[in-house]
């Protein structure tokens, strides 16, 4: 069993329990299948391009690879910045108490969720009911897996029970108004309702 | 950018331009040494080399040979690089198909179980075709859209020209005001979920909007689950 979301509120920890909810639990959901002259499953395969191989599953595997087309393994590469500075891996958030902090509704419509998930109160504090209860939004950081880019999660309370909603900030940019031509002035001097028609 | 055909709340319709909202990662992955790397595929377990090839050189117990020969291993092509590929279909014994094959669509209900079988429908995408995206009358408020529907998409539009400017800016600022979010639906009657192209997902969309002085953010938020549980779930 997965250890607990625990959220640190107003100084006070609280602990949920989780299970990830995603589209087919709640819904039917459609799937194709190639069937073959038979009426039998058809399997997908890839051909390479030089007809030398045909990959079936199981066949092939992904790495990372250097300049030099060497093969360099997970636990040897390393990440960095846009700046070229080595960044650190951040470690699972799971069992280790997350500062909260109160976020609105339009933050988390600034949210690009990724994985939705259900929570069961294990011990919550007071403060952070009383927020959720009322309305409340909080956010908080989440690693499920250690690595390099914690996702944001927010915490709210529905009809339905409590989600953890998690994903990427994807903050869009302001859209400046058109350039506008310029309005003529009425009372210019030079405009007069003497339209010149000798330029035809 | 790409475009589509929307309406105003009062029925009138344009063409705008959108873009997807994408999340900038923060990092790239490095070799030790600080120098480029690519993601690949490679070749791991090439045909003929799966467990049923080596019974069928070695016999059941093959552990020694294992052990001794590394028969499992052709060191000419593990590890050979993979570039572009064409799918193709195999045949339940295996063999490629060379004719297209027949294609069903199997609905699953949420139990996992198979409920029906039936041809596929083509359906076709209806954000930029002639009856345009129009408002419906579900209007809900920000808090309320956030705790009924997850949002794993968003898109931002964009005008192309002043009367773009001026329409969506309109549109942005009477649903800032209200703090509301509008359900936009597409079709003939302006209720079907939108559909970005031929066959694609089926989103349903809320319209959301931000107004800085003449500045102005017009999100189109799509949803393909509401927040809720499962029934078996308490």
């Amino acid at each position: 069993m997965a250890k607990p979301i625990v959220v640190q509120f107003g100084g006070a920890e609280s602990s949920f329990d989780f299970a990830k909810l995603d589209r087919k639990k709640l819904y039917t959901t459609r799937r194709r299948q190639a069937l073959d002259a038979e009426g039998k499953p058809c399997r997908r395969a890839a051909l390479t391009r030089d007809g030398r191989y045909l990959l079936q599953a199981g066949m092939t595997a992904q790495g990372y690879f250097d300049a030099a087309g060497a093969w360099v393994p997970n636990k040897a590469l390393k990440a960095v910045d846009v700046d070229g500075n080595s960044v650190q891996k951040h470690p699972s958030t799971l069992g280790v108490a997350q500062e909260a902090v109160l976020a609105t509704a339009r933050d988390l419509l600034d949210l690009k969720v990724a994985v939705t998930y259900m929570l069961e109160p294990l011990e919550v504090d007071a403060g952070l009911r009383e927020v959720l209860d009322g309305g409340g939004i909080v956010r908080l950081p989440m690693v499920y897996r250690a690595g390099y880019d914690p996702a944001t999660a927010y915490l709210l309370g529905t009809d339905n029970g409590l989600f953890l909603l998690t994903g990427n900030p994807t903050p869009p940019e302001w859209v400046e108004p058109a350039a506008t031509l310029a309005v003529i002035d009425e009372d210019d001097d030079d405009d007069d309702d003497d339209l010149d028609f000798d330029m035809f | 950018m790409r475009e589509l055909h929307l309406a105003n709340k009062e029925g009138r319709d344009s063409t705008v331009l959108y873009v997807s909202m994408t999340h900038k990662p923060t990092h790239r992955t490095v070799a030790p040494d600080g120098g480029d790397v690519t993601f690949r595929r490679y070749l791991a377990n090439p045909d003929g080399f799966d467990h049923d090839a080596l019974v069928d050189a070695h016999g059941e117990d093959y552990a020694e040979a294992l052990v001794e020969g590394d028969p499992e291993v052709d060191i000419e092509q593990i590890g050979r690089l993979i570039g572009s590929t064409d799918d193709v279909f195999l045949t339940s014994e295996g063999k490629v198909l060379h004719a297209p094959p027949r294609i069903v669509e199997i609905l699953i209900g949420p139990d996992g179980v198979e409920k029906e079988r039936r041809n596929p429908v083509n359906e076709e995408g209806n954000v930029l075709v002639e009856h345009a995206l129009r408002h419906t009358k579900m209007r809900l408020k920000r808090d309320k859209v956030v705790r009924r529907f997850v949002f794993g998409r968003t898109i931002q539009l964009r005008h192309s020209d002043g009367l773009t400017y001026d329409f969506l800016f309109a549109m942005a600022k009477e649903l800032d005001e209200a703090d509301e979010c509008v359900l936009i639906g597409g079709g003939k009657k302006g209720r079907d979920a939108l559909r970005f192209q031929n066959n694609g997902k089926p989103y349903r969309a809320f319209l959301e909007g931000r107004v800085d002085g003449p500045r102005y953010q017009l999100l189109l938020h799509l949803s393909e689950m509401e927040l809720k549980r499962p029934e078996d779930v308490t």
